[in-house]
């Protein structure tokens, strides 16, 4: 007679408990079915499991990264079979969802079994019935039921091997097959291995005088030599002792016995009762999420006990507790979904106890229909207004956007770090070879190895709640860096219940998704640099002074406002502008803020030089008009206009016809050369005055300089009639690299002819005096030291807006890399902060300009 | 594609272990089977007449105290009659036979003596069988140990569960005498308490040599026993049931009949060798290809082939051991290769198990030494059934044969020149 003539006859006499059965099975799989692929979001874990399944059954590889056998296999063996049945990846919509449905499946099956034991050990329907319910409507489960965990599997193959063993009765099949499914329990998640010895318990008092000896050390020798076989599987492949042990060898390897140790050990010792401990932690979750089915098993396993001291299964059902809750209290470490295997037990005894008050009802009329029936309506009762969470709430939608933007937004070879959640649909609906699990990238040597070790490889961050977990936890130090040096690309938090703090790695639920770009090379160097520049020459909430210094200058103060823009730091800006504008704003005639501030040693001070500094002030007014459209801050150019107004009144000077902008108006001096990028952006903001003219002058001037020397000077000298003195004029290194550096950004913004056909005569000059070390000044000095920095730079700048890559990279290497203390984030001389922004300047520039100078580490 | 038929090798193997295993262990499949085999709770009143057989040779010393206890059966007397059946050259054991039988005048015994070749114990069954006038008979050994209620247990199974044949228990007792004995011990107690009745219930049940109930009138009809067989016993049981004789197998520790292992480790392996001979003897003549189901034949020849299987398995063990730990095998492959190992290791725990259960219900004294020796002795054991089998093989191929030999020998001095073939003609198989 086949299994399905069988069922069918059982149904046909059983005709009451088959109706009562699909009824407890609908609910089952509605609960736990219904909105199971938006709820919860999708954990790493669920994707580790699936994907080792899916390497299994592929590649008969038992995971896609080296195994280390962090847990037995005997799960995701047994969830492969389920993804090569349900028509493998895109089954049902992902590999994950599959997993679910496979959950489902499992969960269902899970109730029935759960219901027949409940029906074994009391001979009461009811005490089945209230199981079910309780299993299937409690929120932990449905919270970690739908999760693809081995805990889930593991649970399934328990309470059949419970079955099994309750059926077994003394029978030999039975109690083998019993072992058999315990031991796939135990190589399904190995803390399966705790309830063992309820298991032998309920095998020896049921198991016959004559028959117990044989059939306790059947079970007990084919459960060894059953999870035996994942130990031999270990040794055969010499894995088993872990490496520079004297059985293990000396190469390094993964080992069975090292993770079992690394995972026994994990967590510290605290006693159940201790606020620190992860079993404390874990209650306090558990109440949160479920307070009913863990107050009220608490109060079943007090209760069960004490008819257990009667009851032979109220015993059983005590010990299979009573072993699974010491195992949680043991003191290390306690994962939230530990409770997971409990649950069944807790609503079987609370079950077995609702029905045990039935056996004294019998004589009364009708009271033992009323009673079964009153107990499931006030079940369902207390049920009734459980959070309806798991039914509405989409935590997994902002998660499949964000692979979604990957797909569509970033190219298939880049190194990406992964919530492995993203795993099935990169590394198998796409060819992402290099998007891998965040975990392998900090800690298995093969993947490392692929960024060879170096966080500056990781190109792309797709950031989920766990991993930023984990960093927190200082778990990812690699990622940790790298997302430091990161700007976010896409942000997918859409309905989230999170709270965010990124800076912080502060995260609340997993139901939202951001993808980060880490920074070139050239940027991380310069997001370092201008971290230490901040903390080595700063003060107060803005002032820019160097140590052992009293003066503070207007045009080191505008300098940092230049590059705490390009570092896009909002906060440092806004602070340098405030503390300038309230200690230098102060001139009667006019809103330009002074040259100088000093201080002294009390702590307070007073302006120094009062007369404005125009390039300063011009400078200001650019860098303030650029935060404003960059920061949407009206008020910024509110303020440079009124700065702008009162710079043209105060220091425009017409000489012969030309425009330029000196220190005195009265008595034309020399003219000041202010930067043509600056111009620039006046020109454009504030077209009330001619600043382009005073652009225009400029470029005649050092057009007619180049005539008898590439060597620009910003110092010129401009006779009254307009005409140029140019020998009168000197150049230093680093006046050259402000000028290069003005005109590189020139060609780079505004592809202006004149700053180019200027920068080409400069890099010839580099190309025949550079690697020679003969600079020479304009006047015929030796140029020496630390200047040879700042040509270096002025040469770079040069060669990257000319375009020529390699040869701006070669220069940056030779001359500029070795300055760079990657620790102290400084190019030395450390004390000197223009050249720190001089180099980030240029870093910058190199950056926009595509060209790579910081050196690749493949 | 020998990855693949080294698969398959494994896979037989271990599905052979796990089939002997299972025969091993057949009776505790459940509390009610076990239960079942059992004698009965209760003796029915006494209905059938049996003959006893002894065929006896050179067994003058213990033939009176066999015979004595024959004798205080609780059975009516008139319902047994002892037939012991000796070769006329014996005249010592028919001495000592006939002053028992002398003593006890109202006691329906006698001795039946024979002077034809060839001289052993089937042909001494066939003789006893035609003077038997009962309508059961069974057979004893000469030095058997027999339980005063046999009769009664056997006469009460005939009445309530009507079989053809009843095979009652044996058992080996000494089980510390010898590093070997537990083992010996232990495959009659497997053999009788669980093995036979998994034949019982498949209809192909190679019969011990004693202890054994037979209808009269059937021996008659399939003409008694086959003289030529060195294990008269199993070929009987085959050739019977393969004619659809029920057997009825029954094991009871108060019932047992009880009996020795062999003195020394020459007798042991002398002794298996003859019923492994024996065994290849009744598959070559073919009596099983009569069995009427395909279930049947398979189960015979493995039955029959099993000694020689069996030391094949043997040899290759440490070979497939090797293989899995340093040959470069598919790890599935490799993992395949220890199973063999396990089942080792779970047939040595039942076998304690089931020596501590044998010492407890036999009331024998606790010898720490024989559950050692169980341990350790399991190699060495099969080593010797291997050498008895490798024995047996030979001297089949070779054409030795006993009985021939001494037959042309026995032309002129039989009782000198025939070596004595009489050792406890009990068993049929081997176990493990």
């Amino acid at each position: 007679m086949s299994v399905f003539q069988k069922l069918y006859r059982y149904i046909l006499a059983n005709r009451a408990e088959s109706l009562l059965l699909v009824v407890l099975l609908a609910l089952a799989g509605i609960a736990h079915g219904f909105n199971m692929f938006h709820y919860p979001y999708l954990e790493n874990d669920e994707a580790t499991y699936v994907t080792q399944g899916w390497s299994f059954i592929t590649h008969a590889q038992l995971a896609p990264y080296t195994y280390w056998y962090d847990h037995a296999p005997g799960g995701w063996i047994f969830l492969s079979l389920w993804l090569k049945l349900a028509g493998g990846i895109h089954a049902f919509g992902g590999m994950i969802y599959s997993g679910r449905v496979f959950m489902l499946l499992l969960h269902m099956t899970s109730a029935l079994i759960l219901y027949f034991i409940a029906l074994r050990l009391t001979h009461r329907r009811v005490a089945g019935v209230i199981a079910v319910i309780l299993f299937s409507l409690s929120p932990l489960e449905l919270y970690f039921g739908r999760r693809v965990l081995l805990d889930n599997i593991m649970t399934f193959w328990m309470l059949l091997s419970i079955l099994l063993t309750v059926v077994a009765k003394g029978r030999m099949k039975f109690t083998l097959a019993s072992a058999i499914t315990f031991s796939i329990a135990i190589l399904s998640k190995e803390n399966a291995v705790v309830i063992a010895p309820a298991l032998l318990y309920w095998l020896f008092t049921t198991g016959g005088k004559k028959h117990r000896k044989y059939l306790l050390t059947q079970w007990t020798l084919a459960v060894a030599g059953i999870v035996g076989i994942y130990f031999l599987y270990a040794l055969l492949k010499g894995e088993l002792f872990p490496a520079g042990t004297l059985l293990g060898g000396a190469h390094d390897h993964v080992s069975l016995l090292g993770s079992l140790q690394t995972q026994g050990s994990r967590g510290a010792f605290a006693w159940p009762w201790d606020p620190a401990g992860d079993f404390y932690h874990g209650v306090l979750d558990w109440l949160r999420i479920d307070w009913r089915i863990i107050t009220a098993g608490a109060v079943a396993t007090i209760l069960g006990i004490i008819v257990a001291v009667r009851e032979r299964s109220y015993r059983f059902v005590s010990l299979l507790l009573i072993f699974s809750w010491l195992f949680l209290a043991r003191g290390k470490l306690v994962i939230v979904f530990y409770i997971v295997p409990i649950l069944p037990l807790l609503a079987l005894m609370i079950g077995m106890l609702v029905s045990y008050p039935q056996q004294w009802l019998g004589r009364i009329k009708y009271l033992p229909y009323i009673y079964p029936t009153a107990a499931v309506l006030l079940l369902l009762g207390w049920y009734s207004n459980i959070p309806l969470t798991s039914w509405k709430n989409d935590e997994t939608s902002n998660q499949q956007l964000a692979v979604n933007w990957v797909i569509s937004n970033v190219p298939e070879n880049s190194t990406i770090v992964i919530d492995d959640y993203a795993y099935p649909p990169l590394r198998y609906d796409h060819n992402y070879v290099n998007a891998d699990w965040i975990w392998k990238i900090e800690y298995d040597p093969q993947i490392t190895g692929k960024i060879r070790g170096d966080w500056q490889n990781i190109q792309y961050i797709l950031l989920t709640h766990e991993e930023l977990k984990q960093i927190k936890s200082a778990n990812f130090p690699l990622t940790k860096q790298a997302l430091q040096h990161s700007e976010l690309l896409a942000s997918f938090t859409t309905g989230t219940t999170s709270y965010l703090n990124i800076p912080d790695f502060i995260s609340t639920n997993g139901d939202w998704a951001q993808i980060y770009r880490v920074k070139s090379r050239e940027r991380i160097i310069t997001q370092d640099s201008w971290a230490a520049l901040k903390s080595g020459f700063m003060q107060s909430y803005g002032q820019v002074i160097e140590p052992g210094s009293t003066v503070t200058s207007l045009q080191r103060q505008t300098n940092f406002m230049a590059t705490a823009l390009q570092e896009r730091d909002a906060d440092t800006f806004a602070g340098i502008y405030s503390w300038s504008r309230d200690h230098l704003q102060h001139r009667a005639e006019d809103k330009l803020l002074s040259s100088t501030w000093v201080s002294n040693p009390e702590g307070s001070g007073g302006v120094g030089e009062s007369g404005a500094d125009v390039a300063a002030n011009a400078n200001l007014a650019a860098e303030l008009q650029r935060a404003a459209s960059t920061w949407k801050r009206n008020d910024y150019s509110a303020d440079a206009s009124v700065i702008l107004s009162d710079l043209w009144r105060q220091h425009a000077v017409n000489y012969g016809g030309k425009i330029f902008l000196a220190a005195n108006k009265g008595t034309p001096t020399e003219p000041i050369y202010v930067p043509l990028s600056t111009l620039r952006t006046l020109a454009s903001a504030d077209p009330a005055h001619p600043w382009g003219q005073v652009a225009a002058g400029e470029y005649a001037v050092l057009t007619a300089q180049a005539i008898t020397s590439p060597l620009l000077s910003p110092a010129f000298t401009v006779k009254p009639d307009g005409t140029l003195d140019v020998a009168a004029n000197d150049v230093t290194e680093q006046s050259l690299q402000m000028v290069t550096a003005d005109l590189a950004t020139e060609v780079r913004v505004a592809k202006d002819a004149r700053a180019t056909a200027l920068l080409k005569g400069i890099s010839a000059y580099f190309d025949q005096h550079l690697p020679t070390g003969a600079l020479y000044h304009r006047d015929g000095a030796a140029a020496g030291g630390a200047s040879l920095g700042f040509a270096a730079v002025a040469a770079a700048s040069s060669r990257v807006a000319n375009g020529d890559g390699p040869l701006a990279t070669t220069t940056y290497q030779r001359y500029l890399a070795p300055l760079y203390d990657s620790k102290a984030a400084f190019f030395r001389p450390t004390g000197n902060p223009s050249f720190q922004l001089a180099v980030s300047a240029l870093l910058d520039l190199g950056d926009h300009n595509h060209i790579e100078l910081v050196k690749r580490s493949r | 594609m020998i990855d693949v038929a080294y698969a398959i090798f494994l896979v037989l193997m271990l599905a052979q272990g796990l089939f002997n295993l299972y025969l091993t262990l057949y009776v505790w499949e459940s509390p009610e089977r076990l239960d079942e085999t059992a004698s009965p709770q209760e003796f029915l009143p006494p209905k059938f007449g049996f003959t006893v057989l002894i065929p006896a040779r050179d067994e003058e010393v213990v033939i009176a105290a066999t015979l004595s206890r024959l004798l205080r059966a609780r059975y009516p007397a008139k319902l047994l009659e002892i037939i012991v059946i000796c070769e006329a050259s014996d005249v010592r054991t028919i001495a000592a036979a006939k002053a028992v039988t002398s003593r006890a005048p109202g006691l329906n015994a006698r001795v039946e003596i024979y002077d034809t070749l060839p001289i052993n114990k089937p042909h001494g069954l066939n003789v006893g069988l035609a003077a038997a006038t009962q309508p059961i008979t069974t057979i004893f050994d000469a030095e058997d140990d027999i339980h005063p209620d046999i009769f009664n247990v056997a006469n009460t199974i005939y009445l309530t569960k009507r079989p053809d044949i009843i095979q009652a228990g044996v058992q080996l007792m000494n089980y510390s005498s010898n590093w070997y004995s537990a083992h010996n011990v232990l495959e009659y107690f497997f053999w009788f308490k669980s093995r036979m009745h998994f034949h019982a219930r498949a209809k192909m049940v190679p019969l011990g040599g004693n202890t054994v109930f037979f209808s009269t009138k059937q021996l008659r009809e399939v003409g008694g026993w086959d003289e030529n067989c060195l294990t008269e016993d199993g070929e009987i049981g085959i050739r019977m049931s393969a004619k659809g004789a029920k057997v009825h197998a029954t094991y009871d520790a108060r019932h047992v009949t009880k009996e020795e292992t062999p003195h020394t480790m020459g007798q042991f392996i002398k002794q298996r060798t003859r019923w492994n001979q024996g065994f290849l003897q009744i598959l070559k003549k073919g009596e099983w290809k009569k069995f009427p189901s395909l279930k049947q034949r398979a189960l015979a020849v493995y039955v029959l082939s099993f000694p020689i299987l069996q030391s094949a398995l043997l040899i290759a063990t440490p070979f497939v051991l090797a293989l899995g730990f340093f040959g470069k095998l598919p790890i599935g492959l490799s993992l395949l290769s220890f199973m063999p190992l396990f089942l080792v290791f779970i047939q040595i725990a039942m076998h304690l198990i089931a020596l501590a259960e044998f010492r407890r219900e036999q009331h024998l004294p606790f010898k720490p030494k024989a559950f050692l020796a169980v341990v350790w002795g399991f190699l060495p054991y099969q080593v010797l059934l291997a050498i008895a089998s490798v024995r047996a093989t030979f001297r089949e191929v070779r054409g030795h044969n006993n009985w021939e030999k001494t037959s042309h020998a026995g032309q002129h001095r039989p009782s000198r020149q025939v070596p004595r073939i009489a050792e406890p003609d009990v068993l049929t198989g081997v176990s493990l």
